[in-house]
Formats: C-alpha cells, sequence, structure tokens
C-alpha cells in the first residue's frame, strides 16, 4: 500500500499534543477545555465492542476533540491471523470516530486462538518481518488507511533474533509504507533492561516514518525497568524526546499515563512540560533560520 | 510460518497462561533471571485476566473479599484461556466453574448472583433500543395482541432475592448469619433505560406472563390471572421505559 501523509491536518510547526482520555477525567472536561491538550486517544478495543455508555460517551467527546485510537490486540506479528471480526469492528469504530489517528504494537498476543492480552515480544528475523508485512498490507488495505505502529518495551529478548529492534522498526516501516509511534519511554526502558544506546535506537528510526511520539511514566523495579505508565515522565525521557524532536517539528505528541492517575491538571502538566521543551527545539531553530535569512 | 516457530511462540504462550517450564533460548532483561523475567509476563497475564473478572463479576468479588476472588481466578485463569481479543467478554464460564467449587454447597446462591453480573455487563454493552412509545401501545393493544419486547432489557429468574442481595451487597458484606432472608424467589427484569442500566423486581404472576409473552401467548392468554390494577401496574413500567418492541 503506498505511503500517504503521517501527520494529521494542521498548522506546520505548531506543538501538536494529545492526552489518554480517561473517565476520570470526564466530569472536568466537560466543564474546562483543556489548555494544552489538542486531541486525545483512547485503547480501540474498550470501544469496539461496545454499543452502550462508553461509546455514546466517546462520540459525545468527538464533537470537541479529535480522537486517536490505539490499539493493543491486532498482534500484528503474531502466528495467528488477524481475527478477521476483530478488523471489521476496528473498520466499524473507525467510520463513526473518524480518527486522526490509528495505531497498534509491534508484537504479538495470541497463538492458537488464545490471547495473552499483553503485548508479547517477537524474534527479529526475516520470517518475522516478512510476516508483519503481509499482515499489514491485508490490515491497511482492509482498513483503507494507514496505521502507526508502536515500538515495544520487553523484558526478554529471542536469541534467534539477527535484526537489532530499531533496525528491525525502521524495515518495517520502509518496506511496508507504514508509520511508526515512536514511543519514547518504551525505547529508554528497552535500552536500559538490555544495554543498548537510547541515541543510536533513535537515530536508527527514520523521522520521515514517525507519525506520533508517545511519553510516559515507568517504574524501576531495582533489577530491571517496567514500563507502567503509573508515574510522570522521567528525566531521562524527556532529554531523549528533547533530543529527538529537534527534527520533528509537527509530529503529535501524547502522554500516557493509565495507573495511579492524577488530576487532569497534573496529567496537563506533563503535556505541558512536553511543550516547553519542543518550543525550545523549535523556537530557536526558527530564530536561527531568521537570523540567517536577515 | 513453520512448526518449529508456532511451537515457539506455544511455549512462550503456555508459560505466561502458568502451563508449562520456562522456554528456553531467551536472553532476559537487567539483572532478571530468565524466569524472572518470563514472570513478569505471567503476573501480567494474570493481573489482566483477575481484573477483567473482577469488573464482570463485580458482586461475587464483593462478597468473596479480594483475597479469596483472586485466588478463585487464579484457578479459572489456568483452565480457562481468553479466546477472544475483547478482555470484556473473558469469563462468560466463571457462573459454570462457582458451581463446581466446594464453596457452591453452602452458598447456592452465587450462581445466580454470578449470572446477573455476568447479565448486567453484558447490557451495559448494548445499544439501547428505544420501543414503542405509551401512546402508540394503549392505541394498538388488543386481547389477541401479541407483544415482543427490546432486545435490551433481560428478565432473570432466580430462587434467592438477587436484587435486595445485589443492593446490600453494593453498601456492605453480606451478614452471613441472616443469609435466608434472601430465600425468596424473585424474577428481575434488567433493562437500559438510555445510558442508565435499570432492575425492576416483578411480581410471581407478571414473571409468568412475560414468559408466556415471550413464548408467543396473546395479551388474553398471559394475562388471564391478572386483576385490572395489576395489568395497569405491569404495563406502566413497560410503556414509560419503552420496553415493547413490537405488538402484532
Amino acid at each position: 500500500m503506498e505511503s500517504k501523509n503521517l501527520s494529521p491536518s494542521r498548522e506546520p510547526s505548531k506543538f501538536f499534543g494529545g492526552l489518554g482520555l480517561r473517565s476520570s477525567h470526564y466530569a472536568h472536561l466537560q466543564e474546562h477545555k483543556s489548555q494544552t491538550a489538542k486531541w486525545f486517544e483512547v485503547i480501540s478495543e474498550n470501544f469496539m465492542d461496545s454499543e452502550g455508555k462508553p461509546l455514546s460517551r466517546l462520540l459525545e467527546f468527538r464533537k470537541q476533540y479529535p480522537i486517536a485510537l490505539h490499539g493493543v490486540s491486532m498482534g500484528i506479528g503474531g502466528v495467528d491471523p488477524v481475527d478477521p471480526s476483530y478488523l471489521l469492528r476496528l473498520k466499524k469504530l473507525i467510520e463513526k470516530v473518524n480518527p486522526i489517528i490509528v495505531s497498534d504494537h509491534i508484537c504479538w498476543s495470541s497463538v492458537g486462538g488464545h490471547y495473552s492480552h499483553d503485548l508479547l515480544p517477537l524474534p527479529y528475523t526475516d520470517v518475522t518481518l516478512n510476516r508483519i508485512l503481509e499482515k499489514l498490507d491485508h490490515v491497511q488495505n482492509y482498513l483503507g488507511r494507514e496505521i502507526l505502529l508502536e515500538n515495544p518495551s520487553s523484558y526478554l529478548q529471542f536469541n534467534e533474533s539477527t535484526y537489532s529492534e530499531s533496525d528491525f522498526i525502521s524495515l518495517v516501516a520502509k518496506k511496508s509504507g507504514c508509520g511508526l509511534l515512536l514511543d519514547i519511554n518504551n525505547v529508554y526502558v528497552s535500552c536500559s533492561n538490555f544495554g543498548w544506546n537510547p541515541k543510536d535506537y533513535l537515530d536508527n528510526i527514520p523521522n520521515t516514518s514517525i507519525g506520533q511520539i508517545h511519553l510516559a511514566g515507568f517504574t524501576d523495579k531495582g533489577s530491571f525497568l517496567f514500563d507502567t505508565h503509573a508515574s510522570p515522565v522521567d528525566q531521562n525521557v524527556w532529554d531523549l524526546y528533547k533530543y529527538k524532536t529537534q527534527n520533528l517539528p509537527t509530529t503529535p505528541v501524547m502522554i500516557e499515563w493509565d495507573d495511579n492517575i492524577p488530576d487532569f491538571n497534573a496529567y496537563e502538566n506533563e503535556l505541558k512540560i512536553a511543550e516547553t521543551l519542543w518550543k525550545q527545539n523549535h523556537d530557536e531553530q526558527r530564530k536561527t533560520e531568521i537570523s540567517a535569512v536577515l | 510460518m513453520t512448526n518449529k516457530e508456532k511451537l515457539k511462540f506455544q511455549q512462550f504462550f503456555n508459560f505466561v497462561a502458568g502451563q508449562s517450564e520456562v522456554p528456553m533460548g531467551y536472553t532476559p532483561a537487567g539483572q532478571l533471571a530468565i524466569e524472572d523475567a518470563f514472570n513478569v509476563y505471567r503476573e501480567g497475564h494474570q493481573a489482566r485476566l483477575s481484573d477483567a473478572l473482577a469488573d464482570t463479576y463485580e458482586s461475587i468479588y464483593k462478597f468473596a473479599g479480594p483475597e479469596v476472588f483472586f485466588e478463585v481466578c487464579e484457578d479459572y485463569i489456568l483452565k480457562n484461556p481468553s479466546t477472544t481479543y475483547n478482555l470484556n467478554d473473558y469469563g462468560a464460564s466463571f457462573p459454570d466453574y462457582i458451581k463446581s467449587l466446594p464453596v457452591y454447597n453452602d452458598y447456592p446462591f452465587l450462581y445466580d448472583l454470578a449470572i446477573l453480573d455476568l447479565n448486567r455487563n453484558f447490557l451495559f454493552h448494548q445499544k439501547t433500543e428505544a420501543g414503542i412509545d405509551g401512546v402508540t401501545v394503549q392505541s394498538t393493544l388488543k386481547e389477541d395482541s401479541k407483544i415482543s419486547f427490546v432486545s435490551s432489557m433481560i428478565a432473570l429468574k432466580s430462587d434467592y432475592d438477587l436484587s435486595s442481595m445485589w443492593k446490600d451487597l453494593k453498601k456492605e458484606d453480606l451478614d452471613l448469619q441472616t443469609l435466608e432472608k434472601y430465600d425468596k424467589p424473585c424474577t428481575l427484569l434488567l433493562f437500559k433505560d438510555g445510558d442508565i442500566l435499570r432492575v425492576l423486581s416483578l411480581s410471581a404472576k407478571a414473571s409468568n406472563a412475560f414468559k408466556d409473552f415471550q413464548n408467543g401467548a396473546t395479551l388474553t392468554e398471559a394475562l388471564r390471572n391478572f386483576e385490572p390494577e395489576e395489568v395497569t401496574e405491569l404495563f406502566k413500567n413497560l410503556m414509560s421505559y419503552q420496553l415493547i418492541r413490537n405488538i402484532s
């Protein structure tokens, strides 16, 4: 499938920040317009099979904010085919919500029809690459649109892998025409867990493929870092974000927070930090460009 | 895809689902031992499915308390892998599993309570179907009319007063010494009113009439033993909540 424009339509060089839509924040958001979040992300599966209150609330909310659909169950890397009923329901949800972004993960989650409901790691081999390309082609053609795939955080590596994770992910994007959802927290977690250099990892991901950025907090378990989305973004992750977004002036940025969710203002403050760092990058760049012209 | 590759994924899944030895051929993260790294996924799997069961079977969770409930879940999850991408659909056989436990002999109402939970969860995600308005019902009904009901409504029959039990459980733990007060047969009508899920208790007569309607009885046949005020009472709710889909 041909590659399309990754970024949702918006003004060039403007920070385009989003937050996760959490039910505990609905009441606040009904009363107050978010100062920083221009769009919200929801988990696709929470709405695909529901015709009840969750969906009606989402469709109401959609009138005020653009929505991104982020999936966790497609299992694009798994040996099972993508469930046709899953794809049908996702397509119907896309038609209802008209999302600005549709995404899922580079992972697997089921085998033999049994589901783990987790984002399990893949062997980074040609066999896996070809399987993903074949499944992605089917998915993107079926949905009639491009999807973004997110890099995982992981706690195990397959010894049989012949590619580094960043090489593998870049190849998926280059060969399939899909976009990437670059999760910088996941990059930091996996790099810390496996002793990789996070800047090398980020340098390896082509900017032209990045359609969205995720940031989140992890939990330091002592013997490893655990991707929990239960705390503020770590300073090391902010540093990597600033580093990578120097050349990403229009990419949508979103903060994930799924556990120990704070009140909306505290959550929104994380996005304000992302905006400040983004401005430091791009306002400085703009000043340099203007000075050069003058 | 090779059989060897499929086997590798299967072995990984089997461990995550708690069924086998630690697979070989992996490098763990950080300072973790290989088994501990796999256990990160196993514990995540257990937590997700247990939480899904606790969300669906809210009354059973409240009755049992977290410790007992999650212990029961552990065994259930081991024996019943998820077969759907939708976590919300996990655990449809949990009421039958409860029936197989020794605790069911002491508290046989647990099965009915679990069925109530399951149906509440089902209706929560159902689209609310608006039936015929009251004025149309009144002007259309004849003695030989047959009635069908909206899809966002379920009638549940039990040997226990589930409605009171459910309301009491929402407030506090049940007093195990006075459980006999719930030994009263009841029929509950669960339905959607907009986004709100409502539960009404039906009398024994109304319950039988419902069953007759669902089996295709006419108005005269279904309401043969009803006094006029009982008919009024039954139709008051059916009309005000627009629960009648069709009159033929």
